[in-house]
């Protein structure tokens, strides 16, 4: 973690190396986050690439309160919902998943599609919260920093999420 | 609350992509440009400094000598080409 502290420090002061090295470790998990929420490979790539030019140049005023990670991530979240905003809409998915689709184990009472239509019927901020820890595999700890929330609101919130997707997904199969 | 648990499971089995390969030059290619921006807005900048600098000069010149401004522009950079 002081590692990455240094690095960007080398960053604030012009190192393509350490910019290299960063997005090396970061690159994977910003590249999801953003797809997961918009299923747009190419917005990916620009938005990614955004990121990145973000952090390259606000890396001066990066204080090291919070670790890096979560620094990169909330840049990377702020543009999400900045495109969200752009587009007028909330954070919906598509039927991103086909792959997943085809493969997944026939013997589980749901399919992606379903549990996926399930999480998009949520409440904004249990949305966010469950996409962040289940879909983008941020740890809760960093995902409550991100969203701004002491990690005991954060839970509570998770927990809230999932048991308003129990009961979207016990009312879809009996329906 | 098993339904749940099996749908994060599944949603645990999701893939996560990777970033193309060329996307880290893409990222230098735009760091190099944004360097550059920032130069060329530094560089004009340091011109218009300058240029504003020489004209303060030049109205301080002219009110020691008691001169207007124009008359001084007039006399010493024929401002209105008549020669």
């Amino acid at each position: 973690m002081l590692d990455e502290h240094i690095l960007i420090s080398r960053v604030a002061q012009g190192d393509k190396e350490a910019l290299r090295e960063i997005y090396e470790i970061h690159a994977k998990k910003v590249y999801n986050m953003i797809f997961n929420r918009f299923n747009d490979q190419y917005l990916a790539d620009d938005m990614t690439q955004d990121v990145f030019l973000t952090v390259y140049d606000k890396s001066i005023t990066f204080r090291g309160d919070s670790q890096v990670s979560t620094w990169i991530y909330r840049i990377a979240f702020n543009k999400c919902l900045d495109e969200l905003r752009r587009r007028k809409k909330t954070l919906r998915y598509k039927s991103s998943y086909q792959t997943l689709e085809r493969e997944y184990d026939k013997t589980l009472p749901v399919s992606p599609t379903t549990i996926l239509t399930a999480v998009d019927r949520l409440k904004q901020s249990q949305k966010e919260a469950f996409t962040m820890v289940y879909l983008d595999k941020i740890s809760q700890k960093e995902a409550s920093e991100i969203l701004n929330m002491n990690i005991k609101a954060f839970e509570s919130l998770l927990y809230r999420a999932r048991i308003s997707l129990q009961k979207i997904l016990s009312k879809t199969k009996d329906s | 609350m098993k339904t749940i648990e099996q749908s994060i499971e599944l949603l645990s089995q999701i893939e996560t992509k990777r970033p193309p390969a060329e996307l880290y030059d893409k990222i230098r290619r735009r760091v190099f440009y944004f360097e550059r921006r920032f130069l060329i807005q530094w560089l004009i900048i340091i011109i218009l400094g300058l240029f504003m600098t020489i004209v303060i000069i030049k109205v301080v010149d002219s009110n020691q000598t008691d001169q207007l401004l124009e008359t001084y522009f007039s006399t010493n950079y024929n401002l209105y080409g008549y020669e």
